[in-house]
């Protein structure tokens, strides 16, 4: 291997020993014509000007990257720039990978569009994207995410889609991951499962990193304009992986570059209720890849915890899998204690609203960034905005004026 | 010494007759009450019976056996439990080939030698893993099977190209696990299964192994479909669904008994 970046596409699909397509046979055939199509299509020109077109114009990039010079001052240590992919349509990262999947399922010839979901705004993308093609589209999504994520849900079915709560397990993303592929297995002729995280079978993981490696490059060019070189350190929250991969995989190879991934630390790695992979988890082969999940002796998957939940996942995308066991990315996490102060901390030094998910790599950056020289550049992933959490944050932080405001609401109900 | 897949296949072939392939979740709804399924099974008239290793994310599987595995789970069955059931069951039906079912993240914790070396040491005949394509050896689950007189079954579908039936085809021991449609595990209503005919022509060209089928087969009709183009029937959810109609456990082994009698 040259360097930390692999071409997955020939070994297939393995990052060493991680990924890999652990599917039932009947899923091999649609796998690798997916895989057919999305090599046909990246080398496409016609496809890539498509897609760069829509980024630009219907999506709204590129995102800007800010620097963050009241939260620098504050933390008294590293520059911080903050590339805000929550400024992007639907309010997150999650949408540049939508787009491009939805122009692969549109060339594949499908009509239909299945997603999974855990925060809502993989499945908010995907509604809008199906909308934009005019797909026919379902969304799954546990039932616990539906009841604490309803804002997305409303947006979601506005648009279009029909959302199916998954009932069983943990009722959260795994859950939701499990029944998309389900319904994929039941539907292969017209329907196309667009994955939204680096992870899950071949080629979703590389596909994904690919479309989601917009945002590295665009911080690339950004700060070079901006400060005239290369960051010193890039954090980003570590879901399922896609917003971190596609921040870190363009600068995989510059050594001077630290890349810090940021997982969810839950109630505290110690009470069992997080969903740190690296620290809690190990080895395993599980919804089609080989990573390290969150298991018990058995091989059971547990049940996971974070107050964000985009981060609540029991697996993690193969690629960081084999970043980590190289050193390359530096693997923390952030309880959601922390991330409730940082969110706070950015929303009162710099009037931005991060996603809960996101607050994660800016509890990060808190920890982190005072111990840093002041000419050293910090650039914090904001992968997501805010909006979506209003009644998961308001609930933690016991604000009544708001309680007070639904309540108020509730009893009025609403014309008919 | 024989594998006693191969046995129970060759004496069938020799009578002339039609296999039977039941399927229980070992703990569901618990470990006792598995067992008399289990008896009741074997005594109505299976010839072969998957006891399926409980697992938190069985992709390849419907809602029915999907809520028996987490069930099972929530009972607290653990992958040695299953082991210690098999190893019993092994003694006590000498005439019935067992086969563990599960998915790959199972073995793989277990350790896959451990897990090969011990099935077969509890009496098993052979593993049915629906996620391990050929391509991903999960150090060497298909050698190690084979190393330990343990059949590796694969399951193919009607959606897999001629090239990976050839594929599997080439690589199958035992007998070949073939999906009546492309979905999951799921009892389904209607007599007629779609492209049967072609998709046996389709096999039998490529395959010398034996063919089961299954995934939705859940009447006479189906099975009387399937009995002039498959070595065996597979009989999955059904055998769930019905014992979870009965009103009782009496009534609800009473009701499996007699539809597997029914398939004569």
């Amino acid at each position: 291997m040259d360097g930390f970046k692999v071409d997955s596409f020939a070994s297939h699909g393995h990052f060493g020993p991680y990924g890999g397509r652990y599917v039932p046979e009947m899923l091999v055939s649609a796998l690798e014509a997916l895989e057919r199509a999305y090599l046909e299509a990246r080398a496409d020109s016609a496809f890539q000007a498509e897609l760069e077109c829509l980024l630009r114009t219907w999506s709204g990039r590129p995102t800007p990257l800010y620097f963050a010079r009241n939260l620098s001052a504050r933390l008294g240590g590293a520059r911080i720039y903050l590339k805000q992919e929550g400024l992007g349509q639907t309010g997150s990262h999650k949408v540049n990978n939508c787009i491009g999947q939805a122009l692969l399922a549109r060339r594949m010839g499908k009509t239909r569009l299945i997603a999974e979901t855990g925060a809502g705004q993989h499945g908010l993308a995907t509604a809008s994207v199906a909308a934009r093609f005019g797909f026919e589209c379902e969304i799954f999504m546990g039932e616990l995410d539906m009841a604490r994520q309803r804002p997305n849900v409303f947006w979601m079915e506005q648009l279009g889609a029909k959302v199916t709560p998954v009932p069983y397990g943990s009722r959260t993303l795994k859950e939701a991951v499990n029944a998309s592929f389900k319904n994929w297995i039941e539907n292969l002729e017209n329907t196309y499962l667009l994955v939204g995280s680096a992870l899950s079978s071949h080629p979703y993981p590389s596909m994904v990193r690919d479309f989601q490696s917009v945002i590295g490059r665009e911080v690339r060019s950004q700060l070079q304009e901006a400060e005239g070189r290369l960051p010193d350190v890039l954090v980003a929250c570590v879901g399922g992986g896609s917003n971190s991969i596609g921040l870190f995989h363009p600068f995989l190879d510059e050594k001077s570059v630290r890349l810090v991934g940021v997982e969810a630390g839950g109630l505290g790695l110690e009470s069992g209720l997080h969903s740190a992979r690296f620290k809690g988890g190990k080895h395993g082969i599980i919804e089609g890849y080989k990573s390290y999940f969150l298991q018990n002796e058995d091989g059971q998957t547990l049940t996971t915890h974070s107050v964000a939940a985009g981060l609540d996942y029991a697996g993690v995308g193969p690629e960081h899998a084999l970043l980590h066991d190289l050193g390359r990315v530096e693997y923390v996490s952030a309880t959601d204690a922390e991330v409730l102060a940082a969110l706070k901390l950015l929303m009162k030094t710099e009037g931005i609203i991060p996603a809960l998910e996101s607050s994660h790599a800016v509890a990060e950056a808190v920890r982190r960034a005072p111990g840093l020289p002041k000419d050293c550049i910090m650039v914090v992933n904001l992968s997501g905005r805010g909006d979506k959490d209003i009644f998961i944050v308001a609930e933690a932080l016991k604000d009544k004026a708001w309680l007070e405001f639904l309540e108020r609401k509730a009893k009025a109900g609403y014309d008919e | 010494m024989s594998n006693a897949i191969d046995l129970k296949l060759d004496s069938l072939r020799a009578a002339g007759a039609h296999g039977l392939m039941a399927h229980i979740v070992v703990g569901y709804p618990s470990l006792a009450a598995s067992e008399r399924l289990l008896l009741t099974i074997a005594d109505s008239g299976a010839d072969l019976i998957e006891l399926q290793i409980p697992f938190t994310d069985p992709v390849a599987d419907g809602p029915t056996i999907l809520k028996a595995n987490l069930a099972s789970l929530a009972n607290g069955i653990r992958v040695r439990d299953c082991f210690t059931f098999a190893e019993r069951m092994a003694k006590k039906l000498t005439n019935v080939p067992l086969l563990f079912m599960t998915y790959i993240n199972i073995p793989f914790n277990y350790g896959v030698e451990a897990f090969c070396r011990d099935s077969a040491a509890a009496g098993l005949a052979g593993l049915i893993v629906p996620d391990i394509p050929p391509e991903e050896t999960a150090e060497n689950y298909h050698g190690l099977c084979l190393g330990h007189s343990l059949h590796p079954i694969y399951v193919l579908s009607p959606s897999c190209t001629d090239s990976r039936i050839e594929l599997i085809g080439a690589r199958a021991t035992g007998f070949l696990y073939a999906t009546a449609r492309v979905g999951i595990t799921g009892a389904r209503d209607g007599s007629r299964i779609a492209g049967l005919e072609a998709f046996a022509a389709r096999l039998r060209s490529r395959v010398k192994v034996p063919l089961a089928l299954g995934f939705g087969l859940s009447s006479r009709e189906h099975v009387d479909e399937v009995k002039p183009l498959f070595d065996i029937s597979v009989l999955g959810s059904r055998v769930i669904d019905l014992y979870n109609q009965g009103a009782d456990e009496k009534a609800a082994l009473d009701g499996v008994s007699s539809f597997l009698r029914s398939l004569r």
